[in-house]
């Protein structure tokens, strides 16, 4: 995999986790989950949690600024426009903007691509052959 | 709830990891996923790990991670007789894991609410053992089916 497409990946997921910490509806379940109802506890165990991933992505965007700096803007960017920097190609639609993308972007999968309608950075997973490869 | 998410070939009733590393390895490896998103799904349920375990103590763990590369929910439920290492809030060995892995967007938030529901879920497990005897897949997945509908 392009170990920029890999960074982008990890930062997406990161971020996600940061989003869920943030909730009130997931940290009711943490509650549940580890017994425990004291607020302030709850309330630092959090924190702890959310800087531990700040560091986390810290480093990401440094290992990232380094193969490419406009990447990371980049993906803040589509990030600040649709609330995600990159999106999965799922049966051959882009998952951000449902549009169909080329049938040879099935054979480029670990590439970094962009969508050619909305230009989000792409996953395209390793898929079967479609019908207009074979052809 | 979870009836759509258990699933026989999801199970596993007799871990043989020892660490978690191998726990949480061996419980992704029954979602058949191909290499690069094995790969990424572990690397981020490691993440979730190192910010705070999910081993939430009496001998339970529900590590959970939502990830790029999945495009549906997933749920592995594994059980180890031995017990893992798995960092838990008590220090107590593992011997039940739920493992829920998600994609990113999810309409239905399915995924929240069967979090939820294992949660009610392992307070009721944690007060007997009784998961610890059951050795046949089926009766193992109707007991889990059968303590959640009960209130
Ligand atoms: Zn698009």
């Amino acid at each position: 995999m392009d170990p920029a497409l890999e960074k982008l990946i990890r930062l997406h997921d990161l971020e996600k986790m940061e989003e869920e910490i943030s909730s009130e509806e997931y940290m009711k379940i943490i509650s549940k989950l580890r017994q425990e109802e004291d607020e302030e506890e709850l309330k630092k165990m959090r924190d702890e949690a959310l800087e531990a991933i700040r560091r986390e992505k810290e480093k990401i965007i440094k290992e990232l600024n380094k193969i490419n700096p406009t990447y990371y803007n980049r993906y803040r960017m589509f990030k600040n426009a649709y609330g995600h920097g990159i999106a999965q190609v799922v049966e051959g639609i882009c998952l951000n903007c449902f549009s169909r993308v080329p049938t040879s972007f099935i054979t480029q999968h670990g590439k970094l691509l962009r969508c050619p309608n909305c230009g989000i950075f792409l996953y395209v997973p390793k898929g079967k052959k479609t019908e207009g490869e074979r052809l | 709830m979870l009836k759509n998410l258990l699933k026989k070939e999801h199970l596993i009733l007799d871990m043989k990891a020892k660490t978690k590393e191998e726990a949480l390895k061996e419980l992704v490896s029954v979602f058949q996923l191909p290499e690069d998103k094995e790969q990424i799904i572990l690397e981020t349920l490691k993440k979730r790990e190192s910010i705070g375990s999910t081993g939430i103590g009496k001998g339970i763990a529900i590590p959970h991670a939502r990830s790029l590369v999945l495009d549906k929910v997933y749920l592995a439920v594994g059980r180890s007789k031995e017990g893992v290492d798995f960092d838990a809030l008590d220090g107590q060995p593992v011997h039940l894991f739920f493992m829920l892995c998600a994609p990113p967007q999810d309409p239905n938030t399915t995924y929240l609410l069967a979090l939820g529901k294992i949660a009610s879920l392992a307070r009721k497990l944690a007060k007997n053992r009784e998961y610890m005897n059951i050795d046949d897949p089926d009766e193992f997945i109707n007991y889990l089916l059968q303590l959640e509908g009960e209130q």
